[in-house]
């Protein structure tokens, strides 16, 4: 009898440590899908798409500074020519 | 070494109750944590799993380092060696008799473990059916259609002003890729299960071919000796025939999980295809 009640209280006590502990990088968070569009803080243009992302089509403001390459939805035809 | 056999016996005895008893008073309290969970990664359940899982390994290597210290190094004298193996073998016997028990109960408390992918699976579709057609440019307000599941944030044209609108899938969405080998696994294991039998038939018919080549040793008949010859080929041959099988069933099996993998998430094929010329080389491999 003593014996079974110290095998139940490891378990007990991993149970209880496995409650407390903090999940390692926080609590999950669900998110929504959302849209919404950059438009320059310059001039107020959005972005078209046959303008390329990088740069403002109207007063040249610089979006990003890396030169795009190929992945799996952006291509190397949306940097601002 | 009669009292040090019995000692040991003893032990590994009541590391046995021990073992039982912890596993079984384990495994409802696994199976009630698996289905109350509402964690994303049900990360409560996998710690208390690896924390019973632990204490198991605790037992068995407890077990094995009393019998190395204890029997494998037990001094004897020079005329009793014969005895001291046979009283080795036997400790090591009951040895494993324990680790054959920490191995099923492992196996159980991995069973605990259920998870239905399709659920996730089919809830990620169903959002994007509503998804769909909900957004509206925020430039000129004119409907984006997202035109298939992304599992990415990407960028969506507006058809009629041709701004870019950011896409950010939901967080579910975005665990497409993190999902999609589990749910190919879970649709293809029974070919993974035709696949890892294969080692115990091989192991079933070469047993049965020893056994009968060992009946031949004081056979004097000659027909008889004759008949289990032909019987002793076909068991090799059958054996043999397995053994040639056993990597087309594991590529079979991959065809398929990666065909399924790229059925969920076409976008990432070119990648899953790298990932399973990898797997197979490994597999040649080893």
């Amino acid at each position: 009898m003593e014996e079974k009640k110290k095998t139940l209280s490891i378990l007990e006590k991993m149970k209880q440590k496995a409650m407390e502990q903090k999940p390692y990088g926080g609590e999950f968070l669900e998110e929504d899908a959302k849209v919404n569009a950059r438009t320059c803080s310059n001039c107020g243009a959005g972005r078209a798409k046959q303008d390329g992302l990088t740069h403002c089509a109207y007063c040249g403001f610089e979006f990003l500074s890396v030169k795009l390459s190929d992945g799996i939805n952006i291509k190397k035809e949306d940097n601002s020519r | 070494m009669q009292e040090t056999k019995e000692r040991f016996f003893l032990f590994i005895e009541k590391l046995e109750d021990k073992l039982t008893e912890f596993a079984e008073a384990a495994i409802p309290e696994l199976i009630e944590l698996n289905n109350a969970d509402t964690d994303e990664f049900k990360r409560k359940y996998h710690l208390v799993k690896s924390g019973v899982l632990g204490q198991l390994e605790s037992i068995i290597k407890k077990a094995r380092e009393v019998y190395e210290d204890k029997i494998t190094y037990f001094p004897y004298p020079e005329s009793k060696s014969s005895a001291f193996y046979l009283f080795r073998n036997e400790c090591q016997n009951r040895l494993s008799e324990l680790e054959e028990l920490d191995r099923a109960y492992r196996t159980k408390i991995e069973d605990t473990f259920q998870e239905d992918y399709e659920i996730k699976y089919q809830k990620i579709l169903d959002e994007y059916a509503i998804i769909q057609n909900k957004f509206h440019c925020s430039q000129c307000g004119s409907p984006v259609v997202v035109d298939k599941l992304y599992f990415t944030t990407t960028y969506i044209s507006c058809a009629s002003c041709g701004t870019r609108n950011t896409f950010e899938p939901s967080t579910q969405a975005k665990m497409l890729e993190h999902l999609g080998r589990d749910l190919a696994e879970q649709r293809t294991k029974h070919l993974l299960k035709a696949y890892e039998e294969i080692p115990g038939k091989m192991q079933e018919l070469y047993l049965k071919g020893h056994k009968m080549k060992l009946s031949l040793i004081h056979e004097k008949d000659k027909n008889i000796i004759q008949q289990k010859n032909i019987q002793i080929q076909e068991i090799e041959k059958a054996h043999k025939e397995l053994e040639e099988k056993s990597p087309q069933l594991y590529q079979k099996y991959l065809r398929a999980m990666f065909d399924e993998w790229n059925k969920i998430n076409p976008d990432m094929q070119q990648e899953h295809e790298k990932f399973y010329n990898r797997l197979l080389i490994d597999h040649k491999i080893h």
